[in-house]
């Protein structure tokens, strides 16, 4: 266990930490997407309704960004 | 909140929440490009990992709403 955070911590890209990371991105990336809906529809839609519609398009455009920018760093790290 | 997000993934699996599939994979890459350059560049600097992750992953879904508002479900 305290491999696993020190490793966290200081960076290491592989399996477990990039699964870990990809799970702590979805969630923030809901919490974006709502912030991101109640900046755009907030008046129009109500806030409530339009945090929870963007909440759900959030994750549409991020776990693919980690998913790859993870991918991306572990060849430069290794190149 | 749960409840609907599990709906409309069963709904996206079944291919029947998304109208126009070609806008929303487009949109969603332009959205996917813009956080790839965040989080690559950031983590150039010397910064350690969690940073990046989470600044790009913020403000990647906070962009999404934006990219993704004609987008139409059934």
């Amino acid at each position: 266990m305290t491999d696993f955070l020190s490793s966290l911590l200081s960076g290491d890209i592989n399996l477990i930490t990039s699964l870990v990371w990809l799970a702590i991105a979805a969630g923030l990336s809901i919490v974006g997407g709502a912030i991101g809906g109640v900046l755009l529809a907030g008046k129009d839609l109500g806030y409530e309704l339009a945090a929870m519609t963007g909440g759900l398009l959030g994750p549409a455009g991020v776990i693919p960004t980690i998913f790859l920018g993870l991918l991306i760093l572990n060849l430069l790290n290794n190149s | 909140m749960f409840e609907m997000g599990w709906f409309s993934v069963k709904l996206f699996l079944k291919g029947k929440l998304i109208r126009n599939p070609v806008y929303f994979i487009r949109q969603t890459t332009i959205g996917t490009l813009i956080g790839l350059l965040l989080l690559v560049s950031i983590a150039q600097v010397n910064v350690p990992l969690w940073l990046p992750i989470i600044v790009s992953s913020l403000l990647t879904g906070a962009i999404m709403p934006f990219l993704l508002k004609d987008f139409k479900m059934k």
